[in-house]
């Protein structure tokens, strides 16, 4: 359950600022290995990720960004939902959207990376 | 949920044209003005009026003392002190907030459209209901708290530097020309307190003599009453004493997440 955890002010604020400047470098860094790959072909991709620095950065760059959606996906539900129930319904939904499109991301590149 | 559709008898009509008929056309400058009277219970209406700007003060409220005491004199605005000190008179001019008495006629080209503050409850013409705004201000306790000192012969004393963390808060005259201008503070005027009343939270925070600093940012440390800014800057675009709220509500967050009070 402590994935479903909503974070609030004090804490969301330094969440959403930390996972911004961590998720520049790792733009950066993405956009720059890609520029490398000849091709965006399935066989291209599959031999990029199975790279560890790769697999590396790009589970740290899924788990990050995911973080960071959410929490900005949580303010702007905050903002215009204002009946609380439905207001805290969907952040948790949101959450848990957002950690699972995590997991499946994750998933699907270690099943990659180990050639399963 | 939010509301995506307005009431009908919120719908602004077009309203009475008042002409000016003896005033050579190239000295009549074109006023449209919002009105609404609860009491007649219809919907708001835009009333144009024109004025002979040869016979007529050279700054918006001018105008509008004109039509109040020439043309229309059921027209209803708030103002004082004439030169921008009281924030009595703070109203959106040419889809800008801002205050009539400092505003310049020449400034704006084409028709001069006067609304009342946005997102306010109105009530009459452009005099908007600042109730929960003083109460937000009220709530952040804008005064000196610290205990009494032993020796009572001497005043609370600052240096210049102490005095100078105030300098770009403590000029702001509550005219919420900045709250009204927000668009956070438009969807959650209930909750969020505005820039206005955060600026003037941080403005006791800074104050050298003041001993409740801990306890004044424990209280905003809150999802809605602090970090519903999100740097929009509109408030520091509308702020007609060229204050930047925004930046003391910045200086605030990080106070909260320094912790170095």
């Amino acid at each position: 359950m402590s994935l479903l955890k909503v974070l609030h002010g004090k804490k969301h604020w330094l969440y959403h600022r930390f996972s911004t400047i961590l998720l520049f470098p790792l733009i950066l860094w993405i956009i720059y290995s890609l520029s490398f790959v000849p091709e965006i072909t399935h066989e291209n991709m599959t031999l990029w990720v199975s790279k560890t620095p790769n697999f590396i950065f790009l589970s740290i760059l899924i788990i990050i960004s995911a973080r960071h959606f959410q929490l900005g996906i949580q303010v702007i539900l905050e903002d215009y939902i204002s009946t609380i129930k439905f207001r805290d319904f969907y952040i948790k939904l949101v959450n848990i959207i957002y950690y699972f499109l995590a997991l499946l991301g994750l998933i699907a590149i270690t099943r990659v990376y180990f050639g399963v | 949920m939010a509301e995506f559709t307005l009431p009908l008898n919120s719908i602004v009509k077009t309203g009475k044209h008042f002409r000016c008929e003896s005033a050579d056309k190239k000295n009549i400058k074109v006023f449209k003005i919002y009105r609404y009277d609860p009491d007649d219970e219809k919907n708001p209406r835009v009333d144009t009026y024109e004025i002979d700007t040869t016979d007529c003060g050279p700054m918006v409220l001018d105008a509008l003392l004109k039509i109040k005491n020439e043309i229309d004199t059921s027209i209803t605005f708030r103002r004082s002190c004439r030169e921008g000190i009281c924030g009595s008179c703070s109203m959106n001019i040419d889809g800008r907030n801002a205050l009539a008495c400092t505003k310049s006629i020449d400034e704006i080209a084409g028709d001069i459209k006067i609304y009342p503050l946005p997102h306010m409850p109105v009530i009459k013409d452009l005099v908007t209901d600042l109730t929960d705004f003083y109460k937000q201000y009220e709530s952040v306790q804008p005064w000196l708290q610290a205990e009494e000192p032993e020796d009572l012969s001497s005043e609370r004393l600052q240096s210049k530097e102490e005095l100078a963390e105030l300098d770009g808060s403590d000029e702001c005259i509550l005219c919420a020309c900045c709250s009204t201008s927000c668009p956070s503070y438009w969807w959650n005027s209930d909750k969020y307190l505005g820039p206005a009343t955060l600026m003037q939270a941080y403005r006791w925070i800074a104050d050298s003599r003041d001993e409740r600093k801990k306890e004044r940012l424990e209280k905003l440390e809150d999802t809605f009453k602090l970090y519903k800014c999100h740097t929009i800057m509109n408030c520091t675009n509308a702020c007609p004493k060229g204050l930047n709220p925004a930046k003391q509500i910045a200086k605030i967050k990080s106070l909260i997440v320094t912790n170095k009070i």
